[in-house]
């Protein structure tokens, strides 16, 4: 399991990769941090999510708008994530446990500021077992 | 470039309709050879997506400060039919309202100079500005629609600014059709603490000297003198405009597969705009850009405030009148001449600026013969400008002009290419106090991360879309 952050013309992503869609959305979470402070968060509080998608893309765009909500009204960043993903209703539902820091960013280094995930040259995608991601956030 | 795209003269790229299938309409691109060089060709194929969608007036535009962007490339201008066309919040873009203001202040910059530095310390500490702040404007449950409702308005009544600071806004500071029922909670909680806030990345605010006036009956009617000192602002919505995109760019995407819309890109997701969806997002992007100018005017306050304390001058001895305020990611209800016939047009400006011409009514009284300020910001090195709106605009690219410099490079190559180097070292030897709170944002907002805007607004000036009144350049920068 890995992530990396890399630049776009004016922004910013995170490719991923994974042995599971869950533990590679775990991995987009990581990367969400990175971004958004240089310096890591404390797993000192936990947020719970549940989501639902019709495919592996649009969860992990809707996954990590709402980190980028979180991290925007209460300052929380990422320090672990473990995500499991169940088909359902034709779809996907997630369930996400998130450990972070709240207020993270009165302490530590500022980063960039994400304005949300997109659509724009999404790729989430398996082969063999292994999963993959390219997301691009707004910034 | 791809051989399909036409030249049509030294300042316009045409990309013909049958460029690529679906195509409503040629998209024009203004650039000359220079500008055009450095044009990504994915730019380019995102101003040809932008003409596939439906009701599309006239062609797809884009600006000369033109980059990728999400669906409509930044610098794109495109109009749509307000009985049969889309509404994008991809033609939009995530920082609803993003725009600029100039305030010119009575003094000339050498009377700033002894008291430069105090005065940047003073705008540092009371301009919250940065990821993660906060420490705006707090809105109680009862207060929070009202800003969406009244614009800068709202901040005037609440002490923030001067009652005539309005009249020298673009729709006065507020558009009638905001719908604050259609703004999410979520979004409403990201704004809770964001009014008066500057944010982070190319937001920036910007202690400036008039260098140059090209255009003195314009820059008279503006209030601008060589030498002046002036302030620029560069900020929008915030995480409330942020969150409301995002919000209907999911619901675009089950509205544009309901209503049959093709879609070249995901991120071009669109609604009739007489669908219910698409006067959903109307009415919440309005309020949304209402928001946005809500924080610049509380922005306009503590400037003054911050020159006051440090200068120890009162109002009428700084001036610090506000020029005027553009909005430059926005879509709007106007009616504008398409092949000689007058129409009613949503027209997407996203990463543009209006630039209405002499005469036009929206336009303040003391605007009227030298047409609308348009301003733009340049980087923190080199300098910006303030263009006038042209006839020609009007006739060509409904009333727009470009934004900006254009980023030239991304976040990561900058910073790659700004290892070992001290920015604010190298801008301090021209004269420019920077104050930055993110550790790699001078970095990643280095000069040579943007086009030189000299390059951009020659283009601009060249094709007759605005012409040059004044050129800025900055003496003391705060970045988020």
């Amino acid at each position: 399991m890995s992530f990396s952050t890399f630049g776009t013309a004016g922004d910013a992503g995170i490719r991923a990769e994974a042995d599971g869609l869950g533990p590679l959305l775990a991995e987009l979470a990581l990367g969400f941090a990175e971004l958004s402070s240089p310096e890591h968060a404390e797993p000192v509080e936990t947020r719970g999510l549940t989501l639902a998608a019709r495919e592996p893309g649009e969860l992990a765009v809707r996954f990590l708008n709402e980190l980028v909500f979180l991290a925007d009204s209460e300052g929380f960043l990422p320090a672990a994530a473990e995500a499991e993903v169940k088909a359902k209703d034709g779809g996907l539902e997630l369930e996400a446990t998130i450990k972070g820091e709240a207020a993270a960013f009165g302490r530590r280094a500022r980063g960039l500021l994400v304005k949300a995930a997109t659509y724009h040259g999404l790729k989430v995608k398996e082969s063999g077992g292994r999963w993959t991601a390219e997301v691009v956030l707004d910034i | 470039m791809d051989p399909r795209i036409k030249r049509l003269d030294a300042f316009r790229l045409e990309i013909p309709p049958g460029y690529k299938q679906g195509m409503n309409g040629p998209a024009i691109v203004y650039a000359d050879e220079a500008v055009a060089a450095l044009i990504e060709p994915e730019a380019l194929e995102q101003a040809a997506n932008t003409a596939t969608l439906p009701g599309l007036a006239g062609a797809a535009l884009a600006m000369p400060d033109i980059h990728t962007g999400y669906g409509f490339p930044i610098g794109g201008v495109a109009a749509f039919d307000a009985r049969d066309g889309v509404i994008s919040p991809g033609g939009v873009g995530y920082d609803i309202n993003c725009g600029v203001r100039l305030l010119a202040s009575s003094l000339e910059a050498k009377d700033l100079a002894a008291g430069l530095e105090k005065l940047a310390s003073a705008l540092y500490a009371r301009v919250p500005a940065g990821v993660g702040a906060g420490g705006g404007i707090r809105l109680g449950k009862r207060d929070r629609e009202a800003p969406l409702l009244k614009g800068a308005a709202w901040a005037v009544e609440r002490g923030f600014g001067r009652p005539e600071d309005l009249r020298r806004i673009e729709s006065g500071g507020a558009l009638p059709g905001a719908d604050p029922g259609e703004v999410s909670g979520r979004a409403l909680e990201r704004g809770r603490d964001q009014l008066g806030t500057l944010g982070s990345g190319n937001h920036f605010l910007e202690v400036q000297e008039v260098t140059d006036v090209y255009d003195e009956a314009a820059a008279r009617a503006y209030g601008l003198f060589k030498g002046q000192a002036a302030v620029m602002l560069h900020t929008g919505s915030r995480g409330l405009g942020h969150q409301v995109c995002t919000d209907f760019i999911e619901v675009m995407r089950r509205a544009a597969a309901r209503y049959g819309i093709p879609l070249a890109d995901q991120q071009l997701a669109a609604a009739p705009f007489r669908s219910t969806e698409g006067q959903r997002y109307f009415g919440a992007m309005q309020a949304a850009a209402n928001y946005a100018w809500a924080n610049r005017q509380a922005l306009t306050a503590l400037v003054r405030e911050a020159f006051e304390a440090a200068l120890g001058l009162g109002e009428a001895a700084l001036g610090l009148r506000l020029v005027y305020d553009v909005a430059h990611n926005i879509a709007k209800f106007e009616e504008h001449k398409v092949d000689g016939e007058a129409r009613k047009l949503i027209v997407h400006r996203k990463g543009a600026t209006r630039a209405f011409a002499p005469g036009h009514p929206e336009l303040p009284a003391a605007y009227a013969a030298a047409g609308q300020p348009v301003i733009i910001p340049g980087d923190m090195g080199r300098c910006s400008y303030v263009l006038a709106g042209t006839a020609r605009a009007m006739k060509e690219t409904f009333g727009s002009a470009c934004h900006g410099a254009g980023r030239l490079m991304s976040r990561h190559e900058a910073v790659r290419r700004a290892r070992g180097r001290r920015i604010a070292d190298e801008l301090a030897a021209k004269g420019i106090i920077v104050f930055s709170s993110g550790r790699e944002t001078l970095s990643e907002e280095m000069p040579e991360a943007y086009k030189d805007v000299d390059a951009v607004v020659g283009v601009v000036a060249g094709a007759g879309i605005a012409r040059r009144v004044a050129r800025l350049r900055p003496l003391a920068v705060i970045k988020g």
